[in-house]
């Protein structure tokens, strides 16, 4: 009991000390960055003034700034300890009720999010569960689940707009006067994260139904109705944690989605205030969002014992040993290889920057196969060009992830604080921080995209590590002598990996597109780069004009990710 | 399990019932209420010294002493009529019959405190800045206002959305709430946070009650989605409204006094050398920008100032340079919080390129690349500027963008000439004479090629086709006025 005690004030003590140091770091940053904090204060509240000598004194002897960020740091813990978080520097109003207001938004819009999300994984998964109940193995691939949760949440939100709120006017195109005002943004935060969760879900119904206690529950006659439920039991275990997960990285995290609709939401109201350096908001902000995270993340294990029930504590789990998929159609691959070459070879050889304005947003033909963009440019040229580029960059950002999360999931014995704690950060406020410490480039954009996206896939795969351990085989196998490296590299290793990567790689168009929205920062693409995730971000004025300019290069990076996951797969 | 089920609906229930909670709630409607979409949400609650100061003016909540007409001269507003008694003092006579919001009459000691307020405000707002004014009443409705130095643009400055007249009972400590307390046409009677604002009719405003019984605001920060709130019918009136969404939108073009400029700079690198920028100069396509980029809804620039500026006479053109630049490098910085931009200066480092020069390219969010760009890191910047600053008085921008002691120059320019030119402009007194100078003063920034004007923005405000008597307002002041109607 003592020791138990002693954990869990362990783990209160490290949550405590990484949220008080992310506040610190928010509160150091204007000395960090260099960009004086009366600047941009100053430019948030009057956006032409010259910023001259008098005016720089004026906003700092206002609001303080002579006294140095370490006594404001001081200054603001022993105010917050009591509840008081201060006025913001742009507007003078009260923090804490500006931030509560916000949070209660941005906490519906997530839920909303999450119920369309399970919906989604629901559908993804369903047939793998019937074929499983069925006594049968779906070894289908993740195609559908990997083209929804390759669509930008921001495109999908920009179309939704147009189509159900100007064309068919079903819903209210922005605000957040009503319930009907959360449906659009919900389903566009909800689809993506929806199919990553399914490819997520739909392991693992594949592992609970490869266990040989279905055989023999069938066997017994048991009623397929049940046989379904138990599977969907296990299964959920693994995807109840990641559920928290979601809902705490949504709450932070849906900033581009909250400027689309007009929603007064967190996510947006933390990017502002830290562009601003209005610190102390961004300081309520962070905080508000990290303790959503702890909380989202400290439910998500007593749900998987309540799901899993005595069969976790008894090790008593009885996983199956992995086995091998069977490999398919590899003439298809080398098909598909080879014409995307083919494409590719092709728009190698065209100009991906001659700017022509007198040939802008032409539809494809066959002088432009894929049409031209704003400027007229090649959109076949552009592509091809960034195809190289964009995979490096979003691969190595992917596998960076995957093998961080992995190594975390494996260490870690319960849920990782921290992987709670980064997950919840708004990825910009992150990147803002980088930015500050490394300068503008390509380096800060993938070490901001990498600090945040490693946190689900490692919490995916100490789950999945923790079933294998729990499970009777590998029991079986520790009682023969088994050492843990052995057990390690020799069954967990093989059985985590693949699910792991999976995930990871339905992220990949994620990670892609983060990584190029982050050039307003200065950090990542630039144009006339034509980085995939950067030719969506320019599309998108034009999505509804000239879809091809965002069509184009989103298949490619859906396609990406497509084939990641399988070459993934098969190199096992 | 039945009672696990029950709990899950409980569970589903209340989230739902919770979460209703926390939803804002509809505006209020009501006949001839306007429904409007504007992209800013107010930074400071709506104080009238900072960027909300022109939501003021734009919403008809509260006026200023004097006003501006479309060519930037000064008309009456709040005050009737001014003389110069001396050369640093003005003397404005106060319309009669003017009430605020809250019912107490306008006087000249409220608008006295009024603009001292904004005289002492943290910072001091652009159009008072370094002039040391002081306002004192001189009777009811006389007020005199002193400066330090003789300032024949002082009326002109009045105009300016920071120096808004709100009532007494406004202001405290440090702050002016303009609540209920404005002279406009329209009271301001809530503020949602970033959201929305309400806005009700003032029957008593001195030149009659307007024919608006209210405007409803919402912010909506998203530009297409500006546009699609007006194509759905949720909003009447949609302001600032993107260039690639204009089309087939009912709508007003109103040429605005800003232009698009490739500032060079001219203290270090590439640029230094003045045949180079000669050369940057001669291979922009202004017309193909226009055209191109701004799909004709922009105006190509031939001088800095342009068609919003009725006086202003084009330059003559500049020689053509014919030599080439030879793989010289050049970091040619813009921002994305205007669309078109980053499009601009691809097109211009694309032309850049075909000259010889090798650019790299830098985007980013304004408040990101200021202080690079104030620190002269760039070889050349394009950024959209008001050349008219808060007074209409193009000389004043002159002076902040291109002399030596310009708080804002861009192109590190400091040339003797250019800067008596300027200085002349600034000193000038009577209006013909100063747009006459302040013409020379273009002149001779132009002649040194550090800055390449390339076009002159328009804003779109789309509407409905039942909304009539939208202001169109150069200067972004005034949008609904007392005759707006809707129908």
């Amino acid at each position: 009991m003592t020791a138990r005690l002693t954990a869990v004030a362990g783990r209160w003590a490290v949550v405590a000390a990484f949220v008080a140091a992310v506040t610190a770091v928010l509160g150091l940053l204007p000395l960090v960055s260099g960009r004086d904090p009366a600047l941009t204060v100053l430019r948030a509240r009057s956006t032409e003034r010259e910023p001259d000598a008098e005016a720089l004194a004026a906003v700092r002897r206002e609001l303080g700034l002579d006294a140095g960020p370490a006594a404001l740091l001081r200054q603001w813990f022993s105010d917050a300890v009591h509840g008081d978080f201060g006025r913001s520097w742009v507007s003078g109003e009260p923090v804490g009720a500006r931030v509560a207001e916000a949070l209660g938004v941005s906490a519906t819009l997530t839920a909303f999010a999450l119920l369309v999300a399970i919906a989604v994984m629901a559908l993804l998964v369903a047939r793998t569960l019937v074929r499983a109940v069925n006594g049968r193995r779906d070894n289908s691939r993740n195609g559908a689940a990997a083209v929804l949760a390759g669509l930008p949440e921001f495109v999908l939100g920009a179309l939704f707009v147009v189509l159900f709120a100007v064309r068919l006017r079903w819903l209210p195109t922005s605000g957040w006067n009503d319930l009907g005002n959360a449906v659009l943004p919900a389903v566009a935060l909800g689809i993506p994260a929806g199919a990553v969760l399914g490819v997520i879900a739909r392991d693992a119904v594949r592992e609970a139904a490869s266990a040989p206690w279905l055989r023999a529950w069938t066997a017994a006659g048991i009623r397929r109705r049940v046989i379904g439920l138990a599977v969907l039991r296990r299964a959920s275990s693994v995807v109840a944690e990641q559920l928290g997960l979601l809902f705490a990285g949504l709450v932070g995290g849906a900033a581009a989605v909250e400027v689309v609709f007009a929603v007064p939401g967190i996510g947006r109201l933390a990017v502002n205030a830290a562009i601003a350096q209005d610190v102390p908001v961004v300081q309520a902000c962070v905080l508000v969002i990290l303790a959503v995270g702890v909380t989202a993340s400290a439910l998500g294990r007593p749900v998987r014992r309540l799901l899993l029930g005595p069969a976790a504590e008894a090790e008593a789990l009885t996983a199956a040993p992995p086995v091998p998929r069977p490999s398919s159609r590899p003439w298809l691959w080398i098909c598909a290889i080879v014409a995307v070459g083919a494409v590719i070879a092709y728009g190698l050889l065209r100009d991906p920057f001659a700017v022509d304005l007198t040939a802008r947003l032409r539809p494809p033909s066959l002088a432009h196969p894929m049409g031209t963009d704003a400027l007229g440019r090649d959109m076949l040229a552009r592509l091809s060009h960034g195809a190289v580029h964009t995979a490096l960059l979003a691969l190595a950002a992917t596998a960076t992830t995957a093998v961080i999360g992995v190594l975390v999931g494996l260490a870690a014995k319960r849920t990782s604080a921290a992987a709670a704690l980064v997950n919840a950060l708004p990825p910009v406020v992150v990147a803002l921080a980088v930015a500050a410490s490394t300068g503008p480039g390509w380096s800060g954009a993938v070490a901001a995209v990498v600090a945040t996206g490693w946190a689900p896939l490692a919490a995916h795969a100490r789950t999945l590590a923790a079933e294998q351990r729990d499970s009777s085989y590998l029991v079986a196998s520790r009682a023969l002598g088994a050492s843990p490296w052995h057990l390690t590299t020799r069954h967990v290793l093989p059985a985590i990996v693949p699910p792991v990567v999976r995930n990871a790689c339905v992220r990949l168009p994620a990670v892609a597109l983060a990584l190029a929205t982050l050039g307003y920062l200065g950090l990542g693409a630039q144009p006339p780069e034509p980085e995939w995730g950067l030719l969506i971000a320019e599309g998108m004025p034009y999505v509804e004009r000239a879809p091809w300019t965002v069509l184009f290069p989103a298949a490619g990076l859906i396609a990406l990710g497509l084939a990641a996951s399988s070459l993934a797969t098969r190199v096992r | 399990m039945r009672s696990r089920r029950t709990l899950l609906v409980t569970a589903l229930a209340a989230v739902c019932g919770l979460t209703a909670g926390c939803f804002t709630g509809a505006a209020s409607q009501g006949p001839q209420r306007l429904r409007m979409a504007l992209p800013f949400p107010p930074s400071q609650a709506m104080s009238p010294w900072g960027n909300d100061g022109i939501m003021l003016t734009k919403l008809g909540i509260a006026e200023t002493l004097v006003g501006l007409d479309r060519s930037g001269r000064p008309e009456p507003l709040l005050a009737e009529s001014w003389t110069r008694p001396s050369d640093t003092r003005w003397r404005f006579h106060l319309r009669t019959g003017v009430k605020f919001h809250d019912g107490t009459p306008l006087t000249a000691q409220a608008a006295a405190d009024a603009l001292n307020r904004a005289a002492h405000a943290s910072p001091v707002p652009r159009a008072v800045k370094g002039l040391d004014l002081v306002a004192s009443a001189d009777g009811d409705l006389d007020l005199t206002v002193t400066t330090a130095k003789p300032d024949p643009i002082l009326p002109q400055r009045l105009s300016s959305p920071n120096l808004v007249v709100l009532a007494p009972g406004a202001y405290t400590d440090k702050s002016a709430n303009p609540r209920n307390t404005g002279t406009g046409p329209f009271v301001l009677q809530e503020l949602k946070g970033d959201e929305s604002a309400a806005l009700g009719a003032f029957p008593g405003h001195w030149a009659g009650a307007p024919r608006l019984s209210g405007v409803d605001v919402r912010f909506i920060p998203d530009g297409q989605t500006r546009t699609a709130a007006l194509r759905a019918g949720e909003v009447d009136v949609a302001a600032s409204l993107p260039v690639s969404t204009a089309e087939n939108l009912q709508r007003i073009e109103v040429p605005l006094p800003r232009v698009v400029a490739l500032s060079l700079n001219t203290a270090k690198g590439v640029f230094a050398d003045p045949a180079l920028r000669a050369v940057a100069r001669s291979a922009v396509d202004r017309n193909a920008l226009a055209s191109g980029v701004y799909e004709s809804h922009a105006d190509a620039a031939r001088g800095l100032l342009g068609p919003a500026t009725p006086w202003a006479t084009a330059p003559a053109p500049q020689p053509a340079a014919d030599r080439v630049a030879t793989g010289e490098k050049v970091v040619l910085a813009t921002i994305s919080d205007r669309p078109e931009l980053p499009e601009v200066a691809s097109a211009v480092a694309e032309a850049l390129r075909r000259k010889g020069f090798v650019v790299d390219q830098v985007v980013r969010q304004y408040n990101q690349l200021e202080a690079d760009v104030l620190a002269g890191r760039f070889d050349a910047v394009i950024l959209s500027r008001s050349y008219v600053q808060d007074s209409g008085d193009p000389a004043g921008y002159l002076d902040t963008d291109y002399t030596c002691t310009g708080t804002y120059n861009l192109t590190k320019l400091c040339s003797a000439e250019v800067d008596a030119a300027v200085a002349k402009a600034v000193a000038a007194q009577d209006t013909a004479a100063r747009e006459q100078a302040t013409l020379d003063a273009q002149a001779a920034v132009l002649a040194t090629s550090a800055v390449v004007p390339l076009v002159h923005e328009r804003t779109f405000i789309g509407h409905s086709a039942a909304v009539h008597e939208i202001d169109q307002d150069p200067y972004e002041r005034r949008l609904v006025t007392r005759s707006t109607t809707r129908e």
